[in-house]
């Protein structure tokens, strides 16, 4: 199962394991799995929304 | 051919003729206590539905990442600092693969002095082995990089007898402004 878990200190945590969805994670498809590892977009109050300070590019 | 199991009465009798009942169950449980030995060309057929393994089972896949958009703040390096924690994965008992990748990225005038990563069982604090590290050293007046480094870190095989957590650490030396760590570590249990 893919999901995302904020820690104590703030930042997000984006896994994948079979065993059953830890308490305060957010179920992930794949496809927001990928958006989250790509660093343009960020989990925010539980919602996936465009990161407002994204990587640099090349 | 016939096999009789215990040659006295009452004995259990298997032959050729014998037909599987519609109604049998398919093997499962129970331990195997001699080698398996599959085809050497069939081997063991692996899945194709895209699904994972359970866990405990061989196979089973675990990942964590921290994505450069939610990465760690790393200390102005001093002789003192061993490193940070970017993210853990807890492995129960097995014999496991552990792999991953470190990104360093920095603000427009971070002065490199050095950039490191590995995986390791004590939080914020690198593997006291070179071998089980990937450093990089841009000498004494540092170097000033126009984006981030990321590279992979070193393999780890683990044999562990009970669960353990092993640290993505990420480590930086520099003299100006700031840094951060992101990265991945996988892990995939062998046996």
């Amino acid at each position: 199962m893919k999901y995302a878990i904020v820690r104590q200190d703030g930042v997000t945590e984006i896994r994948e394991d079979s065993y059953p969805l830890p308490e305060g994670a957010f179920p992930l498809t794949d496809s927001q799995y990928d958006e989250l590892l790509s660093g343009q977009y960020i989990l925010q109050n539980g919602q996936i929304v465009v990161n407002p300070n994204p990587p640099k590019q090349l | 051919m016939t096999t009789v199991i215990g040659g006295s009465s009452p004995s259990i009798t298997f032959s050729d003729s014998t037909t599987q009942s519609t109604a049998a169950l398919p093997l499962t449980g129970g331990t195997l206590t001699g080698a398996l030995t599959p085809s050497t060309t069939s081997g063991i057929v692996g899945t194709t539905l895209g699904d994972n393994a359970n866990a405990g089972s061989v196979g089973e896949y675990i990942s964590s990442t921290v994505a450069v958009g939610s990465a760690v703040s790393l200390s102005t390096a001093t002789g003192a600092f061993t490193g940070k924690t970017i993210t853990s994965i807890s492995l129960t008992a097995g014999d496991w693969d552990i792999f991953g990748s470190v990104g360093i990225n920095n603000a427009s005038t971070t002065n490199f002095i050095a950039a490191a990563g590995g995986i390791s069982t004590t939080s914020d604090t690198l593997s006291s082995s070179y071998e089980q590290e990937t450093r990089f050293s841009y000498g004494a007046s540092g170097l000033v990089l126009n984006n981030v480094i990321s590279f992979v870190v070193p393999t780890l095989r683990v044999s562990i007898s009970s669960t353990t957590t092993y640290y993505l650490i990420g480590y930086a030396q520099f003299t100006v402004s700031t840094a951060t760590a992101f990265g991945q570590i996988m892990a995939r249990r062998r046996r």
